[in-house]
């Protein structure tokens, strides 16, 4: 980790409407750090990642992601090509993606776009990442007929063929059983390491995020406390 | 477009449009139009507004679809006591029939296939992510709203066209049923969406035939058609998936 802010926000307000739900939040994250936030349900984990990803726009306040403000839409889109996402475990609908294509899907303003056809190198980028979750065996299956632990490594991936510098994480490891929860954790910590990734998770429980951050803060009436 | 409906969940949208049909099937009679150019003038701006004003209202289009379907509903009955208008002229609308389609409906409507192949040709990996999940679309930079009120539009026109052909009360057979019978065995998107054109054209096809063979109604004949092409195709779905655990 390096005395390098990432993601700098200073006296953020921010929410839908005229309904803040965060008010004037100061957060620093540093390059190669592995910041875990905990809040209950409606603190708003997921306004603050809709804001770093630039989704919404801040009310007020500032935030920067890797030195660039986010104030217009324009930034706003650049720098979401520099951020990983993995959303929330949900229940897959029944239309039929198989884990290579889902995971293909990451490449999107990376390569892929409007008129831009998959290229050989996107579609190795997908079989290293594959690789390396260790989800080869699976490329061709569907994705909604996979486990919640294999679903979650495809999400990580689609997150990694990004090959962007941060990830934000939400609930990664929730709503997985024990075994898969380890497994989640232990991926999440060897990826930081091998791409020198700077995360973002977020949990309504501490403890979840307890084996893969180096500091966890607690979202409390839409500010943030040391825990 | 029936992929699209149930992948983005618009079953109550297509009801919706439906009933917005009628309304501007009521308008246009009482100004003195044809009921089907009311209809699909009607369907045609409700596709256009019901995504966006489910933004508005930060509504689900699912929610907003209701809101939609009753007003317009409600909207339509009160034309027809006001104006004195005989609502079975309007509900005429509600039996269409393929084989009395005009040389221009014939015309309109390929141009309407080709204009959605192209479509889907044409960005099929943003649909794709739109339909798989809409939340990352957004988050992975795909104009997720955009795309997905474009074939909300595509999907009024769809049924618009649909009206004419097997009437409203059949629409959920010519464009749903197939491609429920398409998403309960195809391994891709694209499978799916080929797959559900050829039972959509198949179902046609056949309900045709037998209606012209047997002396039946063509709606009903395609609509039976096509809840045969759905059991198979389960049958058949499920044979696959015993063969593969």
């Amino acid at each position: 980790m390096t005395q390098e802010a990432v993601v700098e926000i200073r006296g953020l307000v921010a929410g839908y409407g005229r309904h803040p739900v965060l008010h004037k939040l100061d957060l620093m994250v540093w390059h190669g750090e592995a910041l875990g936030i905990a809040g209950k349900n409606g603190a708003g984990k997921t306004t603050l990642f809709k804001v770093i990803l630039g989704l919404i726009a801040p009310l007020a306040g500032s935030v920067s992601v890797q030195g660039q403000m986010l104030d217009t839409p324009r930034v706003r889109r650049l720098v979401r090509c520099q951020i990983g996402y993995v959303p929330q475990l949900h229940t897959p609908g029944k239309m039929p993606v198989s884990v290579h294509d889902a995971v293909l899907m990451g490449r999107w303003s990376k390569g892929l776009g409007f008129f831009k056809r998959p290229t050989m190198q996107d579609r190795q980028k997908v079989s290293e990442i594959l690789q390396e979750i260790g989800m080869s065996h699976k490329e061709w299956q569907e994705v909604h007929l996979l486990s919640g632990g294999e679903q979650q490594k495809v999400s990580i991936g689609r997150a990694l063929v990004r090959e962007a510098p941060i990830l934000l994480l939400d609930e990664p490891s929730t709503y997985l059983d024990h075994g898969s929860q380890a497994e989640i954790i232990e991926l999440i910590r060897t990826i930081q390491l091998k791409h020198h990734l700077t995360l973002i998770m977020i949990s309504h429980d501490p403890e979840h995020l307890e084996g893969m951050s180096d500091r966890i803060l607690l979202l409390k009436n839409g500010r943030l406390e040391e825990r | 477009m029936g992929v699209v409906i149930l992948n983005l969940n618009l079953t109550t949208i297509r009801f919706a449009l439906m009933h917005i049909g009628l309304l501007g099937a009521a308008i246009a009679m009482v100004l003195g139009f044809s009921p089907l150019v009311g209809a699909m003038v009607g369907i045609l701006l409700a596709s256009l507004l019901l995504g966006p004003a489910g933004d508005f209202l930060n509504m689900d289009t699912g929610v907003s679809g209701v809101l939609f379907m009753t007003g317009s509903l409600g909207l339509a009955f009160l034309i027809f006591y006001k104006a004195g208008v005989p609502a079975m002229d309007a509900f005429a609308l509600f039996s269409g029939s393929i084989l009395a389609l005009s040389t221009i409906e014939i015309w309109v409507i390929g141009g309407l296939g080709v204009l959605m192949i192209l479509v889907f040709f044409l960005f099929y990996r943003e649909i794709q992510m739109v339909l798989f999940n809409q939340e990352l679309a957004e988050s992975l930079g795909v104009p997720a709203k955009g795309i997905r009120n474009a074939l909300l539009l595509l999907t009024g026109l769809a049924i618009g066209v649909n009206i004419r052909m097997v009437g409203v009360l059949l629409v959920d057979a010519a464009v749903l049923l197939p491609a429920i019978a398409a998403l309960s065995i195809a391994k891709s998107l694209r499978g799916a969406l080929i797959l559900s054109a050829f039972f959509g054209i198949l179902s046609q096809v056949g309900g045709v035939a037998f209606s012209m063979a047997y002396d039946c109604p063509s709606g009903a004949s395609i609509t039976l058609a096509a809840v045969l092409m759905v059991c198979l195709a389960a049958i058949y779905g499920h044979i696959v998936k015993s063969i593969r655990r």
